[in-house]
């Protein structure tokens, strides 16, 4: 009796264990992505992604409509070109734009869907048209301090502070974003996208 | 000269421990497939080792899931980045959190066990009993004992790490209380943790870390003098040396894992 009970414990531990395994595989680790298969593949080509992962996901007006399954790089175009795989239950016209957008400031980067006009709907293996890359903060602020430098110069020494060498405010600028993306350990999309700098 | 002696002598001595306990690990390898002859003998261990240290793994558990995530929002709060407070729990958790600390309290918990059983088995004559109606101990009991740590330690493993990131632990924390958003704290686990690397990882430093608290626990307790003073010694050494060990072990499987990032 005593050993038919240890048997007993033994077996709900196991299942217990085993239980856990199954919640780290299916809904703790990227597996969990992977589940919806169902529905249409479409294609989009970006100049430039990003941080984007595969497994990010894809909304349309803040729904969450698909998911993204792949990522390639174009050999002809050198345009990264990422597979989309949305849902059946949605359509979407023809001629709809994707761009590679950011949830807040430092979150990861998904892909948004606008809609377009057209009254024919998008299907299997078909190409969004028109994309917007992924906004990179270096080139920003790059972009940034050019037009600032540019303007401080016309404007003669109106600026005290900004006035200085324009190399030596560049790099302190470069070396404030970095050290944003290094405090962001998480999400990997911040880390990523100044490897790919 | 007589000091050059000593450490001649302690080192010949470490080396010798050594060399004995991997000696002890090959014989109880050689018995481990017998066993399967015999499951009832690995049933009852997985019981004392795995099924009575359940209750601290798991209190364990949602206590360091708790605690992460209310320090990590702390943290994580001052750069407006709450969203990602689900990552940086599951993945401190799953990667390091999760192995060692489940080892270092399998260790307190069973591995002491383990060893003052077999120590007290010795000290009272029963191992020398069975070789006297020739049944190997090694066989008859080490072995099983062996087997049970090395199948206990990842079940306990990923409970621990379910019970830290999952509802009553860091979840718990971070969404009901603090109010992160809930999908936001999933999803951002689910895309940052991988399968084949994170998850595996588990398995791998769990097995490891079971099979080296097990084989110091057995060893210690089978060549324990046999005396109360001895039994003691031989329950700490356990304690001191598998806590070290894991902690030496799992920095060198994360070296080894995690070299590529």
């Amino acid at each position: 009796m005593q050993s038919r009970a240890v048997e007993l414990l033994v077996g709900l531990f196991v299942c217990l264990g085993i239980a856990a395994i199954f919640i780290l595989t299916m809904r703790v680790s990227d597996l969990a992505n992977t589940s919806d298969v169902q529905g249409y593949t479409v294609t989009a080509a970006f100049n430039d992604i990003g941080g984007l992962k595969v497994g990010a996901p894809v909304d349309l007006a803040g729904v969450r409509i698909g998911r993204v399954t792949d990522i390639k790089l174009d050999q002809q175009t050198y345009q990264a070109v990422a597979s989309i795989r949305i849902s059946d239950q949605y359509k979407i016209p023809k001629d709809s734009d994707a761009s590679i957008l950011t949830s807040g400031l430092l979150g990861d980067q998904y892909v948004g869907i606008g809609p377009g006009g057209s009254l024919k709907n998008m299907k299997n293996g078909d190409k969004f048209v028109i994309t917007q890359s992924a906004v990179v903060l270096e080139n920003l602020i790059g972009q940034f301090m050019t037009s600032m430098n540019s303007g401080s110069s016309d404007s003669g020494s109106s600026g005290g502070g900004g006035g200085g060498s324009s190399s030596g405010s560049n790099d302190l600028f470069g070396h404030s974003g970095d050290s944003h993306s290094n405090g962001n350990q998480s999400p990997a999309g911040a880390a990523t996208s100044s490897n790919a700098q | 000269m007589s000091r050059v002696l000593r450490i001649f002598n302690i080192s010949t001595g470490w080396l010798g421990e050594l060399g004995r306990s991997t000696l002890f690990l090959l014989r109880i390898l050689a018995n481990l497939p017998r066993l399967f002859l015999k499951p009832r003998l690995v049933v009852e261990q997985i019981y004392s080792v795995g099924v009575l240290s359940l209750l601290i793994v798991v209190v364990a558990g949602l206590f360091v899931g708790m605690v992460l995530a209310l320090s990590g929002y702390r943290a994580l709060a001052d750069f407006g980045a709450e969203n990602a407070l689900g990552t940086s729990v599951a993945l401190v958790v799953v990667r390091e959190l999760g192995p060692v600390i489940t080892g270092l309290l399998f260790a307190g918990r069973a591995g002491s066990a383990l060893a003052a059983e077999i120590g007290l088995m010795k000290a009272t004559d029963q191992l020398a009993g069975m070789e006297m109606m020739a049944v190997d101990p090694i066989k008859r009991i080490i072995a099983p004992r062996f087997l049970a740590g090395l199948i206990a330690m990842p079940l306990l493993t990923s409970i621990f790490c379910v019970m830290a990131i999952g509802a009553g632990g860091g979840y718990f924390i971070g969404v009901d209380v603090l109010g992160v958003d809930a999908a936001a704290y999933w999803n951002g686990i689910q895309s940052n943790i991988e399968f084949s690397r994170d998850i595996l990882n588990i398995f791998l430093k769990s097995g490891v870390f079971g099979a080296i608290i097990t084989w110091v626990a057995v060893y210690q307790g089978y060549h324990a003098p046999p005396t109360s003073e001895g039994v003691s010694r031989a329950t700490t050494n356990t304690v001191v040396i598998a806590s070290l060990a894991i902690l030496g072990a799992n920095l060198m499987l994360t070296a080894v894992l995690f070299s590529g990032h």
